[in-house]
């Protein structure tokens, strides 16, 4: 899979201005975030990734120093398909957890565009909200009451018939069935 | 809607009107303990809710509860004690809710905060709940909460409470339908006894029927019948009964006729009596009348006479003073030959001759008034005799015309009794009818004591109808209970299909969760070896919702208070997100990053992002300046509403206050300048 290029999709459709850098490298930003994204094999990601922050800092420094605070928002990203061992593991959280003038974030195992979204998180909106409703749950319950007539079932879930009324209706049910 | 301001008077933390704005966006808000930031939390549930889910009825301490603490309660006393919220509406106006110690109005209905399709016993509690993410609720409603709890919560948020209210109904049928089966026991437990009851009766009514035999009862029914003037067919019962009543009636009959008798015999000298007492009247009229004439001469003659001694008594002159002046003269005497009265010139003996005149007068006069008064005594003293004559003889006459009347009276009466017997007044007749009646009673007495021992017969009937009837009854209640076992089987069934159905739907909407939480906890990242959490539900009667991660590893008992908190926030942000009732769609965060360290804090900032991102507005207490100021940055966009950044302060003796507003506007649009 083309990690860079499915990176750029996501952006591009969560409103980020996107562009190349290189042919590893794409940089994005939007009113709020700005930075460059590297796709590069797993064992360059601990050796080369300060560099690869360095060099982006100084290709643009005179315009990060006249962005005023959005620098602060300022995101190195480092995606690969390469699987870590528990000792990458460790290096990664290094990385992320070293602030010097950028946010890293380090994702490795990409092998599907889910994996790019995921990595790519911090910027774009929360994915997975459910849209939950209680209806359905209505027509579960009256097609599991088949043992009742329907009209016990009817008077059951309407809240606005008496208590009194659904008694005498469960009363008749079971005598209109027995006569 | 939208949070638009909070104004704080007396409530909390807060002295004096602290008004605090909210950005459409976001708003950051900032300050060192006590500076009132959780207040503004406290106004939000409480304008709410009218009430603070922190302090709960166990919270008492030293008497005190929490809830005393709601208003301000140091040093003098606040101008005014109100928590006032203004919502911006969806249909571009402005709302306020307003709560005082007293009351809780609002300009705007409580409809506008939630769906109303959804049945959620207490919304406003529940969107409060949810609503507002702080530091006890991460703990209490977190991790650390019973998975019982955690599992009722997220039933609730959900909305899915509708089917929680069929549950109610159906289990409430279930206990109406088994008071009504109890109250049928209880009727067929009284049929049963009465059947016990009546067959043993019909038991000992065969034993004495069967000392009878059957011509016998036919004889005695056909004598009694025809000695009572009864119809020969009538039941053995029928014929008891109607005798008996004939029985008593003949009795009675008997005592009149020996009253009437004795009566008769005493009316024999009535009449003798009459004429006598008949006579004296005539006789006392007569003397009455005479009185009369004499006691109206008596009083004309005492009128007379007293108008005579009035005339006298005003032709007379004053005879007091006629006597004084006598006694002044002979006192005084004549005075150099002049009258000491008048002063005229006057011998000594024609004075003398004077003074006795006067003195003869003065006899004269008295003697005249003295006769006539005694004159009209006497003609009083005569009246007041005539009077008392004419009384006592009138009532002499009333007593003998009344003692006429009771005898007429008495011997109407006597007319009257006779007649309503059906017998002549006379004394021969009276002892005729009396003989007669004593020898009917006593056949009567004789037929009714034969019959009642051959009525066994027709109790045993009227008992076998008994039996029938209340087995009657034994079986249609039978058939009843029957039947509501049915009914209560349905409902069983019921509730137990709508509380299967309704932890399916749980599950349901636990699956449709679990990628929203299992992002949350990505993004959240509170632990490097596990990236994924799931979700754990177990129990048949009460549910149980657990998380795990790993293979099978319980976060609570792993995870460090840091991560635990993560977590925590996770579900929680996954439980706010998920309410489709809620029309509401604001996050309040409290204090919510305690105990996580820098690198989790990023990654908060960056999960609060994305929520905003998804049109939530957000309001976010920190402590820390340095945290507030990174959300700002992180939250800051000009396409998703207005940002503000707020910083408290503490105010001795005036409590909380708002120190500075500061709005955050949108940053450079293409700092890396795109071609």
């Amino acid at each position: 899979m083309r990690i860079l290029e499915e990176a750029r999709n996501v952006l591009i459709k969560y409103g980020y201005s996107v562009s190349s850098l290189t042919e590893d490298t794409l940089q994005f930003e939007d009113e709020t975030l700005l930075g460059f994204i590297c796709e590069m094999p797993l064992e360059s990601i601990v050796q080369s990734w300060c560099d690869r922050q360095d060099e982006f800092l100084k290709r643009n420094a005179t315009l990060l120093r006249n962005s005023a605070l959005k620098s602060w928002n300022l995101y190195s990203v480092f995606l690969s398909s390469g699987v870590p061992n528990e000792n990458d593991k460790k290096q990664f959280v290094i990385i992320e957890e070293d602030f010097r003038a950028s946010r890293k974030i380090v994702h490795t195992a990409i092998e599907t565009a889910s994996d790019v979204m995921r990595a790519l998180y911090p910027f774009i909106p929360i994915q997975n909200i459910a849209a939950l409703e209680g209806t359905d749950s209505i027509r579960r319950l009256r097609g599991r009451l088949t043992t009742l007539p329907s009209q016990a079932v009817d008077v059951l879930l309407d809240e606005h018939i008496s208590e009194d009324s659904v008694l005498k209706s469960f009363q008749e049910a079971h005598e209109t069935k027995a006569n | 809607m939208r949070l638009k301001q909070i104004e704080l008077s007396g409530f909390r933390g807060s002295k004096n009107l602290t008004t605090v704005p909210f950005g459409t966006g976001f708003t950051i808000i900032t300050g060192r303990n006590g500076s009132g930031k959780s207040s503004i939390c406290d106004g939000l549930e409480y304008v709410l809710t009218r009430r603070l889910s922190r302090f709960g009825p166990a919270d008492v301490e030293g008497g005190e509860r929490g809830d005393d603490y709601i208003w301000w309660r140091d040093g003098s006393p606040p101008s005014n004690r109100q928590v006032k919220v203004i919502f911006d509406l969806d249909d571009g106006t402005t709302g306020e809710r307003v709560a005082t110690p007293n009351e809780l109005r609002s300009s705007f209905e409580d409809r506008l905060f939630y769906d109303n399709r959804s049945y959620i016993s207490d919304p406003l509690a529940l969107l409060s709940q949810t609503m507002l993410i702080r530091d006890e609720s991460i703990v209490k409603f977190s991790t650390d909460l019973p998975e019982a709890d955690r599992f009722d919560l997220f039933y609730k948020a959900i909305g899915l409470t509708d089917l929680v209210r069929i549950e109610k109904r159906a289990n409430a049928l279930v206990q109406q339908l088994k008071r009504k089966t109890d109250d049928l026991e209880r009727e067929y437990r009284i049929h049963r006894e009465t059947v016990g009851q009546v067959i043993s009766e019909i038991s000992e009514a065969r034993t004495a029927a069967a000392q009878l035999t059957t011509s016998d009862i036919a004889t005695t029914q056909r004598a009694l019948a025809a000695l009572a003037g009864l119809p020969s067919n009538m039941s053995l019962t029928q014929l008891a009964v109607k005798v008996s009543q004939i029985l008593t009636e003949q009795k009675g009959r008997v005592q009149l006729l020996e009253r009437l008798n004795t009566d008769i015999s005493k009316s024999l000298s009535w009449r003798e009596q009459l004429q006598t007492l008949e006579a004296k009247c005539e006789a006392v009229k007569r003397e009455m009348d005479a009185t009369e004439s004499a006691l109206k001469t008596a009083a004309e003659s005492r009128i007379a006479m007293g108008e005579k001694l009035r005339m006298a008594q005003v032709r007379t002159p004053d005879l007091a003073a006629l006597a004084q002046l006598r006694e002044h003269g002979l006192r005084i005497n004549l005075q150099d030959g002049h009258c000491p009265l008048c002063g005229s010139a006057v011998s000594k003996p024609d004075f003398e001759a004077h003074l006795k005149h006067i003195q003869n007068e003065i006899e004269r006069q008295n003697k005249t008034l003295g006769e006539l008064t005694a004159q009209e005594e006497s003609s009083r003293i005569d009246y007041e005799k005539r009077r008392n004559e004419f009384q006592s003889k009138s009532i002499e006459y009333s007593r003998a015309m009344s003692d006429c009347e009771t005898l007429k009276t008495a011997m109407a009466q006597l007319q009257s009794e006779a007649a309503s017997l059906g017998v002549k007044l006379e004394l021969a007749s009276v002892e005729s009818e009396l003989q007669e009646t004593r020898k009917r009673v006593s056949e009567l007495q004789s037929g009714l004591l034969q019959l009642e021992g051959s009525s066994a017969f027709d109790r045993i009937a009227d008992l076998e109808r008994q039996r029938n009837f209340a087995q009657t009854e034994v079986e249609r209640i039978t058939r009843q209970i029957d039947s509501l076992s049915q009914a209560i089987q349905n409902a069983k069934n019921a509730a137990d299909t709508t509380k299967r159905v309704s932890w399916e739907s749980v599950d349901d909407c636990l699956a449709a969760l679990s990628p929203l939480l299992s992002e949350l906890f990505m993004r959240l990242k509170p632990h490097i070896d596990y990236s994924e959490v799931r979700y754990h539900m177990r129990g048949d009667v009460k549910r149980f919702l657990s998380f795990e991660i790993g293979n099978g590893i319980n976060p609570r008992f792993t995870f460090s208070s840091g991560q635990r908190r993560a977590l925590g926030i996770a579900f929680l942000l996954a439980v706010h997100l998920s309410r489709p009732w809620c029309k509401l769609p604001t996050l309040v965060l409290d204090d919510p990053v305690q105990h996580i360290d820098d690198y989790r804090a990023l990654h908060f900032a960056e999960v609060l992002s994305s929520v905003r991102q998804t049109g939530h507005q957000i309001i976010c207490t920190v402590q820390d300046s340095a945290l507030a100021d990174l959300l700002c940055r992180r939250l800051r966009s000009a396409n998703l509403g207005d940002g503000l950044r707020i910083e408290m302060e503490y105010e001795p003796g005036l409590g909380a206050r708002v120190k500075e507003v500061r709005e955050v506007g949108p940053l450079p649009d293409k700092v890396l300048m795109f071609a």
